[in-house]
């Protein structure tokens, strides 16, 4: 086993990082929530519908309403919130391109 | 469809094709102004970072439509319709996660990928991960697992380009001389005369147009492109959503009728005539044939879905594949066409479905019928495989994370989100409804449903009088296809000059050089995925479900700790890649050797995705561990305070 890298102490975190990580867990939850939603409610109400017994909403078979509709409605909701409201606005890092004219001009590639 | 209906959409077919050829001629002129216009800017930037980035400065509406057009590729466009017409209803089950997937595969990497790529002045995705450890094991390791699953992808996209364009022109005079001068050609040549000539002149006019465009207008050409293409889709399918309801009488009319219905049966048939004929008779496929009884009563009703030919001086063809279908009302309503002679048809095999044969409700209840898997289209534990694979198999998508490098600031990846979360409910769920009601007034198109876009579109156009919208609605899909295949020939290109060239053989080579050899291998790698695709596969989403699987338990994991763990190291990326991409290929291989076509093998009833996806984050995780820590000043340039 190798020693572990030398990380810096949590103070002295790049703030991006800790804003996304933070914001990754949040999405990971949401994940899961919807999936949970749209996988259980098919499962327990959509395999082997009787066609006699089939019960539609807004046209469609309710399970496919309440499985599929309603939850892609309600994660839109979620994710106006969550990116409107929630992610937070970092600075991400210069522009690495400026104009071709300052660049530099012994015709290599300039980021080399 | 009754007779006089039948021959009504034949005769209006003609029409909208010409339409249709105009509308799509004007389409791609348009993209060419904007490979133009690309080009122009491309000549007051830097070479390498305009043409594979876009000098990162892509706003919302460029980077929301490139993003959206490119993940919906000709497998939204044709393999998914095909699948919503043959299994029914399942589908929208199949495609939920897309309900999450623009937060998860854009907020999951995007905003710290698009820092640590500036911060190492990356251009690609191997470059990323060799720049973030110093290692170009890592970055040689990343491109081969790239290269050899991209290149699948695009196989897999030149394919239904082409079947489109089959399917777009094949009532157009001009196109039908052409394939029969192409028809003249090919059939003396070994291998390519194993391609249908319509299905080949479409390829090449494809291919031209595409690599011409890309190899000219690099990533911002590109990214245009993708965004008139992102709208084309949208406003194609809100259109046709509109036609289909009105088609069907309401989708609650549909649904209650896709629940009478039971799965076709596949079969081989022979045609005989009563008296043999001085010449050879040909029938074609996609004709509608009756089955009687002995007074001439209709018992059945066939479609054929290849040529059948009884010889001259003969009255009996070989057996041909014929769709027998077996729902009562549609035996009923489904009239044959009318022949210039009278055939009776003979049905010497048939095989029932293996899942949903003879049940009613199939089509509106899950699984779904299948005609080969007996626990149906999509049992419980493929439904949650499918959930996981969309959103992280999109997650782990280079071609969604170079677009991640690419954007301007994180308010752009903000607004971006919520115009992608707003575009894939509109395209993803109406295109469910569109092909679920597309059964009802196209029926028996099992045989051929990868084309029941195209045909859907010029159907639904005829029969409401407005031939020329066919030409915008086929752009849809065709737009689809385009932005996939010219990011990825992008990304393989850039692959090959600057993961490759510059960075183990010419590493100090001048702008002009770089230059030549990007344009020169985009074109090269058009042009052998071109030959690749003359005989592909036949099942294209099969393909397409491989490569991007292959792709995202490939990159997923890796990029994910590479950016936010600061103990990942090389070893890491390295076991993350080999363990996700072996254990796929390995379930790949198993469902070769299982069934004897290209499939994949489903371990304990999940889908390999799943399976190389754990294999993904051991694989990492203990190279991780094992490996060379890495340099403290590379995890302080990353993870530090600036």
């Amino acid at each position: 086993m190798n020693e572990p890298n030398d990380v810096p102490e949590n103070e002295s975190f790049d703030p991006v990082y800790l804003h996304t990580k933070r914001e990754t867990y949040f999405i990971i939850g949401s994940w899961i929530f919807f999936c949970l939603w749209v996988v259980g409610v098919s499962l327990l109400t959509g395999y082997d519908v009787d066609p006699d017994n089939m019960k539609l909403v807004a046209g469609m078979p309710a399970w496919i309403f309440w499985g599929d509709a309603l939850p892609w409605f309600a994660s839109n909701v979620f994710i106006i919130w969550f990116c409107l409201k929630y992610m937070a606005d970092d600075p991400l890092g210069e522009d690495d391109d400026p104009p071709l004219e300052n660049a530099s001009q012994n015709g290599e590639v300039g980021h080399e | 469809m009754n007779e006089t209906g039948a021959l009504q959409a034949a005769a209006l077919t003609s029409t909208s094709s010409n339409a249709a050829l105009v509308s799509f001629a004007l389409y791609l002129v348009g993209v060419f102004v904007l490979a133009w216009l690309s080009g122009q800017v491309m000549k007051k930037r830097q070479f390498v970072n305009e043409y594979f980035l876009g000098s990162r400065n892509l706003g919302v509406w460029a980077f929301a439509l490139t993003f959206a057009a490119t993940n919906a590729s000709g497998g939204s466009f044709m393999g998914f319709p095909s699948l919503i017409y043959t299994h029914g209803w399942v589908l929208a089950l199949w495609i939920a996660s897309y309900m999450i997937v623009p937060l998860v595969t854009t907020g999951l990497l995007a905003k710290r990928l698009n820092q640590i790529a500036r911060k190492a002045n990356a251009v690609t995705v191997p470059e990323v991960l060799r720049e973030r450890f110093a290692s170009n094991n890592v970055g040689a390791v990343a491109t081969a697992v790239l290269l050899f699953f991209l290149f699948f992808y695009l196989v897999a996209q030149f394919k239904a380009g082409s079947s489109i364009l089959a399917i777009l022109f094949r009532d157009v005079e001009v196109y039908q001389s052409a394939v029969s001068a192409v028809a003249g050609v090919s059939s003396n040549i070994p291998w390519v005369n194993n391609a249908a000539p319509d299905y080949l002149l479409s390829l090449v006019i494809f291919a031209v147009a595409v690599v011409v465009y890309t190899t000219y207008g690099g990533f911002r050409a590109v990214v245009w492109t993708d965004v008139m293409q992102g709208l084309v889709m949208v406003v194609g399918v809100i259109i046709m959503l509109f036609l289909v309801l009105g088609q069907v009488g309401g989708l609650g009319n549909a649904t209650r009728k896709l629940a009478e219905m039971t799965p076709p049966e596949k079969g081989r048939a022979v045609i005989r005539l009563a008296e043999p004929l001085d010449r050879d008779l040909e029938l074609r496929r996609d004709v509608w044939l009756a089955t009687t009884d002995e007074s001439g009563a209709k018992t059945g009703i066939v479609r054929t879905g290849e040529i059948a030919i009884i010889p001259k001086g003969e009255t009996a063809s070989a057996p041909f594949e014929i769709l027998k279908i077996t729902t009562p009302s549609e035996i009923e309503s489904i009239e044959p066409d009318s022949l210039a002679v009278s055939l009776k048809v003979e049905i010497t095999e048939t095989t029932p479905y293996a899942s949903g044969a003879g049940k009613r409700g199939v089509y509106t209840s899950a699984p779904g019928p299948d005609a080969d898997e007996s626990a149906g289209f999509l049992a419980m534990g493929m439904a949650f495989s499918f959930y996981v694979f969309w959103a992280f198999g999109g997650a782990g998508q280079p071609s969604n994370m170079v677009r991640q490098m690419a954007f301007k600031n994180s308010q752009t990846l903000r607004k971006s989100i919520v115009t992608v979360a707003i575009y894939y409910s509109i395209i993803y769920f109406a295109l469910v409804v569109i092909f679920v009601c597309a059964r009802i007034f196209l029926p028996g198109r099992e045989l051929a449903s990868d084309r029941i876009m195209p045909e859907a579109a010029t159907y639904l156009t005829a029969a409401a009088g407005v031939p020329w919208l066919a030409g915008l609605l086929v752009a849809a899909p065709f737009a689809a296809v385009m932005s996939s295949v010219d990011s990825f020939l992008l990304m393989l290109s850039s692959g090959v000059v600057r993961d490759i060239y510059q960075r183990y053989i010419n590493p100090d080579a001048p702008e002009k050089s770089i230059r030549k050899l990007t344009y020169t291998s985009t074109a090269v790698i058009g042009v052998v995925a071109t030959l690749a695709a003359v005989n592909p596969p036949e099942f294209l989403q099969t393909l397409i479900v491989f490569a991007t699987g292959g792709l995202a338990v490939s990159f997923l994991i890796p990029m994910a700790l590479t950016i936010y763990w600061p103990r990942m190291n090389a070893g890491g990326v390295i076991g993350g890649m080999i363990g996700g991409c072996g254990i796929l290929l390995a379930l790949y291989f198993y469902g070769f050797l299982q069934t004897g076509s290209f499939g994949p093998y489903n371990l304990f009833g999940f889908h390999p995705f799943i399976w190389s996806f754990l294999g993904s984050a051991v694989g990492a995780i203990v190279g991780a561990k094992t490996g060379k820590p890495t340099d403290p000043a590379l995890v302080k340039k990353y993870f530090g305070r600036a």
